[in-house]
């Protein structure tokens, strides 16, 4: 069970065996998709056929358009990067702001809003999408009725999708930062002040210890979780 | 070290040349005692020297290297943990926080297929017993730091075992906690009549609860005996320096005559103390005086006859109630020197810079060759 | 920041700072979109941009065979994967937590979500290569004399359920891991020492204790495995019948927003009644079994 207990030989052979089976598990769909990128084929199916650049580099030859000359598909490469950095930007400013408000703070309505913040997490994400997307459509209607207003950015594209993807990934991004608040030694803050720091000065730096330790995960959660929710036309 | 040296009588627990290595560092080494059943046996040692590596392997969570145990006469080799006559109470007590105190004590009952009103019979018995009765509902958060040392003890006291192991129990409690839970522990040794193995680094709880104990370092028994043969007959000098306070003074053995030595110090100090071993003139030497032996006073008169006497300035008083003492400085050497101060309150107006005179019987007072102390203690 | 340096109205100021991105962040993209949708599900179009309150969208969704089928197996599906993805999860959460020490388990940790690093839809065209008809593994059992000839292991409920699982460990050995990693190792061997084998020690211990752990996986991949639609979609074909492809279908390909609207009122009916039965089941509460995350 744990090493400090015996375990018996089958139990650790199994165990490992285990390890393997999942790992490979894991790693199977995109070995394969890794292989086959360069197989020398029209289609990503065996047999192999032979090695070959043709997929990234193109080969006018045999009329095969490379990833790196397909314009349409590096412009697209460029735009989930972009949607990606703004979601990450984003989510870890707002919930890091999150986290100090929930873990620093004292205000009536406290409990409540922490709870409302876990409201995405069980909200499944389609809805979501579908709910921001409607809300917008009738707000740029609105505005398009009452005022004249044409607001381009309300209607389906790029900024409608940062916020779709943004109003989820910021739970969990709240979620990770305020537990590693919460871990966090008050006494060295107040160590801190003691020794002549100024408050706003203390809490910035105390921000930047914890979170620097810690900014590399949730970052990773938005880039991993951009293809959940897409609302495109 | 030769292995039992108390009163012949059946031993619970025998180790016979226990050793364990760590990456190269020894652990244990070559270990024998027996422990005798019914009795309080306490290992008593610092940090590292090796007294947790003891009861785990004991316990059955390290195997050793080499040797036997043997726990009421059956041989552990080969027996795991959870098979053997034992049963430990953990540094950190390490209660189920997700039951209920019943709960906790009724879990070794549970896992050997009693049925559920034994359990609870018995539980709530073992916790009467230990003087938590109708405490089985509570969870193990509302409870003190000494129920819950309580609830542990009841714990693997209720499965019946050969042999109780306890690891530093009272370490996190506070002084008085700590206190009061040493006469609790040797009241429940007693009333249940199982046999306590207890590991500290606490000398004082060391010699108020044990029959017998062994000072360990680095990985051997420095002594096994009873408390007050520690106390009063150390044979080496960590222990006559681990176990109660102690005046160490180091120096040159300058005569020897019969039993009694002179010792005379880097800086010209003279003193006479009673050896235990064989030790030549010139022979590096250390001489051990404990504060409660050596007399205080401020002129000759008050001092007994016919003891050495020396003269001193008072450093400084450590004013402790009846643990009272004054740190003072040798008149010629300013070495320090501590005495106990007498519970009359005779001298409750010493100031410091006063100048005293002192002595000690030297038959009281133990020498032993130097040994040096990156070398290993040999008995 | 530490309340007891700043002054009165600085604290206030920072309070109000603090609280206008996490209301802004809620009320315009969480709180107001869902009352639109609600508004949305309950209006008919009974004339050229006119609308009428009804319950027509509800209405439909009852009378209509396919969509209470589809909803049920969607439910029943995602309850499965969640449940094997536990399954799966748990000894590995388990060795990276208790068994691998130090740096070696956290190295373990990292390739574990390496994978989830790349795209869901890179990782689900991984498998439709392995598993289609002309794809790896048919070819593999064809080689190995399994099979005559290569079989389409594509379009079945087994393959939907495979791609949910895998998509979801992360989000499962996450919450795990953590929970596991807080068991107090003194914990297991008070256990042992007191008689416990290892089954019981897993049934009287850990369990318990990874409980809110274990909850919180399960919820965060219900959620996702009942709102995914590229995963089913593309490995179940046209018979992938799931509830989600339906909700994209009203509003993206019929442009149906009333009866997208409802159904996907329905979904969240649907996912938060579970939520609620299976936290009522285990007896914890939602908030406390978040944070343990």
């Amino acid at each position: 069970m744990i090493p400090s207990l015996p375990r018996p030989l089958w139990l650790r052979t199994a165990t490992w065996l285990y390890v393997g089976a999942f790992l490979a598990f894991l790693f199977l769909p995109l070995a394969v998709v890794a292989v086959f990128a360069f197989n020398d084929a029209p289609y990503p199916a065996p047999p192999w056929r032979g090695f070959t650049l043709d997929w990234f580099l193109g080969s006018a030859a045999r009329a095969r358009v490379g990833l790196f000359e397909d314009h349409e598909l590096l412009a697209s490469i460029g735009t989930s990067s972009l949607i990606a950095v703004w979601v990450t930007v984003l989510a870890v400013l707002i919930g890091t702001t999150n986290a100090f408000l929930l873990e620093r703070c004292r205000f009536w309505g406290r409990q409540a809003l922490s709870i409302l913040m876990l409201a995405p997490l069980v909200i499944p994400g389609v809805i979501l999408g579908i709910s921001i997307l409607a809300l917008a459509s009738r707000i740029a209607e609105l505005a398009d009725e009452l005022l004249g207003w044409d607001l381009d950015f309300l209607r389906p594209g790029l900024p409608l999708v940062v916020l779709g993807q943004f109003s989820y990934v910021v739970t969990i991004a709240t979620l990770t930062i305020s537990a590693r608040l919460r871990r966090f030694d008050r006494t060295l803050e107040e160590a801190a002040l003691n020794l002549g720091a100024s408050a706003p000065r203390c809490s910035a730096r105390s921000c930047c210890r914890i979170c620097g330790r810690h900014w590399p995960a949730p970052p990773r959660w938005p880039f991993c979780c951009r293809s959940r929710i897409s609302i495109r036309r | 070290m030769n292995p039992a040296e108390g009163p012949t009588g059946t031993a619970d627990l025998i180790a016979e040349a226990l050793a364990k290595r760590f990456d190269g560092h020894v652990a244990v080494d070559a270990l024998s005692f027996a422990v005798e059943r019914g009795s309080f046996f306490s290992i008593l040692g610092p940090s590292g020297c090796g007294k947790t590596t003891l009861l785990r392997m004991i316990a059955g969570f390290i195997a050793p290297d080499s040797g036997e145990i043997a726990i009421g006469g059956r041989s552990m080799l080969g027996i795991a943990p959870n098979r053997r006559p034992v049963n430990m109470v953990f540094q950190q007590l390490a209660l189920f926080p997700m039951m209920t105190v019943g709960e906790n004590v009724a879990f070794g009952l549970a896992r050997r297929g009693m049925a559920r009103s034994e359990r609870r019979r018995r539980s709530e018995a073992m916790l009467e017993r230990v003087g938590l009765g109708g405490a089985a509902h509570k969870r193990v958060d509302e409870l003190s730091g000494g129920q819950r040392q309580r609830v542990a003890i009841a714990r693997s006291l209720v499965l019946e075992p050969t042999l109780l192991l306890l690891d530093e129990p009272l370490g996190a409690l506070d002084l008085k906690l700590r206190e009061h839970m040493k006469i609790e522990l040797k009241q429940l040794q007693a009333a249940f009549g199982t046999t306590f193995v207890y590991i500290t680094h606490d000398q004082s709880e060391a010699l108020v609860l044990s029959d017998r104990v062994g000072v360990m370092n680095r990985g051997k028994f420095e002594q096994l005996g009873t408390p007050q043969d520690l106390y009063y007959r150390p044979q080496t000098p960590f222990v006559a320096g681990f176990v109660g306070a102690n005046n160490r003074i180091a120096g040159r053995a300058t005569n020897t005559d019969g039993a009694a030595v002179e010792v005379t110090t880097a800086d010209g100090w003279v003193i006479r103390a009673h050896r235990n071993e064989l030790i030549s003139i010139g022979d590096p030497v250390e001489a051990f005086v404990r504060p409660e032996v050596a007399s205080l006073g401020r002129s000759d008169a008050e001092l007994p006859p016919g003891q050495p006497r020396h003269t001193g300035e008072v450093q400084s008083v450590l004013f402790d109630g009846a643990n009272s003492a004054v740190l003072l400085l040798e008149a010629h050497t300013r070495r320090e020197f501590r005495i106990a101060l007498p519970q009359t309150g005779q001298f409750s107006d010493l100031k410091p810079h006063e100048a005293v005179v002192f002595s000690f019987d030297p038959q009281r007072a133990s020498c032993f060759p130097a040994r040096d102390p990156g070398a290993p203690t040999d008995g | 920041m530490a309340e007891t340096a700043a002054a009165g109205p600085w604290k206030r100021l920072a309070l109000w700072l603090l609280l206008a991105p996490a209301l802004a962040w809620l009320l315009a993209l969480i709180v107001l979109p869902h009352v639109e949708l609600a508004v949305l599900s309950f209006r008919e179009r009974v004339g050229p941009r006119q609308y009428a309150l009804s319950f027509a969208q509800y209405r439909t969704f009852f009378e209509e065979p396919l969509y209470w089928h589809v909803f049920v197996r969607t439910a029943w599906l995602s309850v499965i994967s969640t449940l094997l993805t536990l399954l799966l999860a748990l000894p590995i959460a388990w060795v990276i937590a208790k068994l691998v020490r130090g740096r070696a388990g956290a190295l373990l940790f990292a390739i574990c979500l390496i994978p989830f690093w790349v795209s869901e839809t890179v990782r689900t065209l991984g498998w439709m290569i392995l598993l289609r008809e002309s794809g790896v593994l048919p070819a593999l059992l064809v080689k190995l004399g399994i099979t005559a000839v290569p079989i389409e292991l594509l379009y079945r409920d087994a393959t939907i359920l495979v791609g949910l699982v895998y998509t979801s460990m992360l989000f499962m050995l996450v919450p795990l891991v953590s929970s596991l990693e807080s068991l107090d190792d003194a914990l297991v061997e008070a256990a042992y020492d007191l008689g416990a084998g290892g089954f019981a020690i897993l049934r009287t211990i850990v369990i318990p204790h990874a409980a809110p752990g274990i909850t919180a996986g399960c919820i965060i991949v219900f959620m996702l495995t009942l709102g995914n639609y590229l995963t089913p979609t593309l490995l179940g074909g046209k018979n992938s019948q799931w509830f989600t492809e339906q909700i994209y279908t009203q509003f993206i390909t019929r442009f149906n927003w009333e009866q997208g609207a409802a159904l996907g009122f329905l979904l969240l009916a649907l996912s938060t009644g579970l939520v609620v039965a299976g936290l009522k089941l285990t007896g914890q509460r939602f908030g406390d079994v978040m944070r343990s995350t």
